[in-house]
């Protein structure tokens, strides 16, 4: 990276793992805009991410939120 | 008392007279109201917010993705049939709900149904899992991933891709993920980093 940009990598990552306050991250957002190259970083560093996470999230899994939902009103019918 | 700002929506952080921070959420008084009440929305609430934390724990245990599901549905209608048993005083929503998650994933590797399975299952398996279960969360061999995550698992520390699945797959928050991996904040936050660092350079060499 340009070490003219005044932003550490450090700081991206933890934008992108959701560690730094609002406010940091509307710096990085500024910043992002201004410097292409910390732009295209960003980008990696969130694509890396995404790849590794893909659409597998638990919260996805609309079965197992259903059958879940079902239990429980089930158990709540027969408690009525 | 001075409310010191806004973390979170309706919640504050309270700093009392002995310099204590304590947070006051009104949106989790709100939501146990909520599911007292037996209201739908209060579930999905309830669901959106904890149900990866909660299946994080489980996988931990019991290490099978089948069980797991079977066991957050346990999970769910317990914290739903005592709901009025939960004394905020005594302790957060999320750590009463993690103990019913944790006790029922405890309860099951005592029962005799998981009992007869491991009789059935090879001793090769078996002493395989063994070596595995001190330094990683998920059995991933239940899961079906994309080439790309499969890779990544050869390379990634156990201890970082725990970490970044708990955030990432699971949906935890970093203080769910470090109360459920019983890790300091600051240790969670640390291999986050490094896992990151490595997803970063496979993704650039792939």
């Amino acid at each position: 990276m340009n070490k003219s940009v005044k932003i550490d990598i450090e700081i991206l990552k933890d934008y992108c793992l959701g560690f730094l306050s609002e406010k940091q991250e509307k710096n990085v957002e500024i910043i992002c805009k201004e410097h292409t190259e910390v732009a295209k970083e960003l980008y990696i560093l969130r694509s890396a991410l995404e790849k590794y996470t893909g659409n597998e999230k638990i919260l996805h899994r609309t079965k197992l939120r259903k059958n879940v939902w079902k239990a429980i009103q089930k158990i709540w019918k027969n408690t009525l | 008392m001075i409310a010191l700002t806004t973390l979170y929506e309706n919640s504050t952080l309270i700093v009392d007279t002995n310099y204590q921070v304590k947070t006051f959420n009104g949106a989790e008084e709100n939501l146990v109201q909520l599911i007292k009440a037996k209201n739908e929305r209060g579930f999905n609430i309830l669901y959106d917010k904890y149900c990866g934390a909660l299946y994080g724990i489980l996988t931990k245990i019991v290490k099978r993705s089948e069980i797991a599901d079977d066991l957050l549905q346990d999970t769910f209608v317990k914290i739903w049939k005592n709901i009025d048993k939960y004394d905020a005083s005594k302790g957060t929503l999320f750590t009463w709900m993690l103990n019913i998650a944790r006790n029922l994933a405890i309860d099951y590797l005592r029962s005799t149904c998981y009992r007869h399975e491991l009789q059935n299952i090879n001793i090769d398996f078996i002493s395989t899992q063994k070596d595995y279960n001190d330094s990683i969360s998920v059995d991933y061999n239940e899961f079906e991933f994309n080439d790309f995550k499969t890779n990544a698992l050869k390379h990634l520390n156990p201890k970082c891709a725990e970490v970044i699945d708990m955030i990432f797959f699971f949906g935890c928050t970093h203080e769910q993920a470090a109360q459920v991996l019983k890790l300091p904040l600051g240790t969670i936050k640390t291999r986050a980093r490094v896992g990151l660092t490595l997803l970063r350079g496979l993704y650039k060499s792939g």
